[in-house]
């Protein structure tokens, strides 16, 4: 069990944007989340990456706790959220420095070029990002990640503001990263294009858990 | 009837402790009965001190036992000892205009209690802009502790500040009698910071109930 | 250890790279400085004795007032596109993640400082301060408790609904220890008078830059991750 979730709650103000959420995902699985907007999507992925502390339960993620090793928990999970979190001002390859530095590792040149190279900005990377694209912007992100190696991915709607080829790259490369161990848990509009790449799926309606298991499972009265 | 034994307690010993001491101590030689206005404004000022430490040490508990309680607490002893220094601050003005002619004086003990007023209201306000209950005691903590580390650095720097204009009158002795009615209503606002702060956190914790929908 | 630098340098080299590539924001706060400098002359008059003799307190307002400005946007920026939310799970120290910004601050107000106290000199017609170093001192330590209790309370006030009215509110009154000694050794400098009591200021910066440094870097975890 790479992630197990006890009675999780949270609040903001006087709402529940997730309650009583339990469950568990082994080591090498994707699960996609699915629901309507305001669901509690980004509320789960955020405890899951540390950002939020859950209001109520508990949960375990690696072993550590969500409360207590947050600082333990960050060094193998990577988070990118809806916002992408670049800055404007700097370069494509400044962005990717500043963020690998910010981490305290050392990581040489050679990962960085080969990280934007795999996700095509290697003639971009003297631009700025506030020259970017949305779809530019995304790919940028998504090599921030690949310059770790992260045992866990999160990942906030991935495939929005992409076109079709995009979405299938960031298709391709959710597969590629599973291929390599990594357990990926992301959310999603596009039900057709997550279907096929997850091992389960997990459904939220106004922050209560509605389905969780493999695809072919699941229930028809559940509201995606 | 219980429950208003304590309040009770507390309003009587505070009427007989004001009585004490406008009836029974001598009348100031210089300044007359308006001197008795002490008798208010000294206890005042020196319960809202101790309001603000119980500010410090509950933001500080805070800060480590991650506990809820301690931020309500915390918001109570910082209301009360708002109100507190607020009356510090119209009693010493009532008395400085027919003893010194002004309404205010840059006296270094008024005018630290003026900041201290300014900086605790600055965190009563930043509190009521924060609408998450976790979030607000979170946040609120730290500037808790920050204020209380200030004040003696403020009073410090106000009384060199002072110093560079006018030599610091020190008070005259004091008739004993009045020493006793001065500690005599100390206790008694004592008992009343008690009080109120007991009422505010049970407004608090109430409130808090509500907000989590208990 | 090395991790603490290596994150501590990163997130001052980002700044630095970020404010020298938008220079318009730091133009338009010392712009901001120079324009309330012209703006004494004609709510005080022009009388040069008058001028000088409120010369310190008044610079000292000038550089609060535009270091307000700065200081305000060192966290605002974060927020724009989320920025915030990754620095924080990126960051290997939260503290490293402050102190760079405090550094960030600190030069910024330097500029601040600097300019103002030229413009000041020329359009007050005041003479080169009798003793350089005691300004530069009470300069160099009064704008290192401004940038960090001001970066302090940018990152609290983030949080909040009324940002821009709050970090002036919370700000000023803390601040009046260090505008009191930092403007009575600012006088002191420029007239070259009772320099036996700036050790005493000097010494009251000292002590609040010491407890404000402290507090803060201590205190700043809790308040980055709610």
């Amino acid at each position: 069990m790479i992630i197990e979730l006890k009675n999780v709650g949270h609040r903001f103000g006087k709402r529940w944007a997730l309650s009583n959420l339990s469950f568990q995902v082994n080591a090498g699985e994707v699960v996609a989340i699915l629901g309507p907007n305001g669901c509690g999507k980004t509320t789960l992925l955020k405890i899951l990456a540390t950002r939020l502390s859950p209001s109520r339960g508990e949960g375990v993620v690696l072993g550590k706790s969500l409360i207590k090793e947050v600082s333990k928990i960050r060094e193998e999970v990577q988070w990118l959220g809806h916002e992408l979190g670049l800055y404007k001002a700097l370069t494509a390859e400044e962005n990717l420095k500043f963020f690998a530095n910010m981490t305290g590792e050392k990581i040489g040149e050679g990962q960085i070029e080969e990280a934007l190279e795999k996700v095509g900005l290697r003639n971009n990377r003297h631009q700025r990002v506030g020259q970017f694209s949305t779809g530019m912007k995304k790919r940028l992100s998504v090599a921030r990640i690949l310059i770790k190696n992260p045992k866990i991915l999160l990942f906030d709607e991935p495939h929005t503001n992409l076109d079709q080829e995009g979405k299938k790259r960031m298709s391709e490369l959710i597969l590629e990263k599973k291929k390599a161990g990594c357990t990926i848990l992301f959310s999603s509009h596009d039900h057709p294009e997550t279907i096929p790449l997850c091992d389960k799926i997990l459904a939220l309606n106004e922050g209560t858990l509605r389905f969780f298991g493999p695809p072919n499972q699941i229930r028809r009265d559940v509201i995606l | 009837m219980k429950k208003y034994i304590a309040a009770i307690l507390a309003l009587g010993f505070f009427a007989f402790a004001q009585w004490w001491g406008l009836t029974q101590t001598p009348s100031d030689a210089m300044m007359g009965a308006v001197q008795k206005i002490m008798y208010a404004h000294v206890p005042a000022a020196w319960n809202s001190f101790i309001a603000f430490f119980v500010v410090f040490v509950s933001s500080l508990l805070f800060l480590i036992r991650k506990k809820i309680f301690w931020d309500r607490l915390a918001a109570s002893a910082a209301e009360v000892g708002v109100a507190l220094t607020g009356l510090t601050l119209c009693l010493g003005s009532i008395w400085g205009r027919p003893t010194w002619g002004v309404w205010w004086t840059w006296d270094a003990r008024l005018t630290t209690t003026a900041i201290l007023f300014f900086l605790y209201v600055g965190y009563l306000s930043f509190r009521k802009f924060i609408e998450d209950p976790e979030k607000r005691a979170k946040l609120a903590a730290p500037l808790g502790v920050l204020i209380f580390l200030n004040v003696p650095i403020v009073y410090m720097s106000v009384r060199w500040w002072r110093t560079l204009h006018q030599v610091q009158s020190s008070p005259s002795t004091m008739d004993p009698a009045m020493v006793l009615a001065l500690r005599l209503n100390a206790f008694a606002f004592l008992g009343l910071l008690i009080l109120f702060i007991y009422w505010r956190y049970k407004i608090a914790k109430r409130k808090g109930e509500l907000e989590e929908g208990l | 250890m090395t991790h603490f630098l290596r994150c501590f340098s990163a997130i001052f080299y980002k700044d630095l790279l970020s404010e020298l590539r938008q220079k318009e924001i730091l133009n338009t706060v010392l712009f901001f400085g120079l324009l309330i400098i012209f703006i004494y002359s004609f709510a005080l008059g022009t009388d040069p004795n008058l001028l000088k003799k409120m010369a310190p307190g008044l610079l000292w307002l000038v550089v609060l007032f535009s270091s307000i400005l700065a200081l305000d946007r060192s966290f605002q920026s974060e927020l724009e596109e989320g920025c915030l939310d990754h620095l924080v799970l990126y960051a290997a120290s939260p503290r490293a993640l402050f102190l760079g910004k405090v550094v960030t601050n600190f030069f910024t107000i330097l500029i601040i400082q600097i300019t103002s106290a030229f413009a000041m000199m020329i359009l007050f017609d005041l003479p080169f301060p009798d003793n350089f170093w005691l300004l530069a001192v009470t300069f160099l330590l009064g704008n290192l408790g401004l940038a960090t209790l001001g970066t302090f309370y940018a990152a609290l006030t983030i949080k909040t609904k009324a940002r821009q009215a709050m970090l002036p509110l919370l700000l000023f009154p803390m601040l009046i220890p260090l505008l009191l000694a930092s403007v009575y050794a600012t006088q002191m400098a420029l007239e070259g008078t009772l320099t036996e009591g700036s050790s005493a200021w000097l010494t009251l910066l000292g002590i609040y830059n010491l407890v404000f440094l402290t507090a803060c870097t201590l205190a700043i975890e809790p308040l980055l991750e709610a």
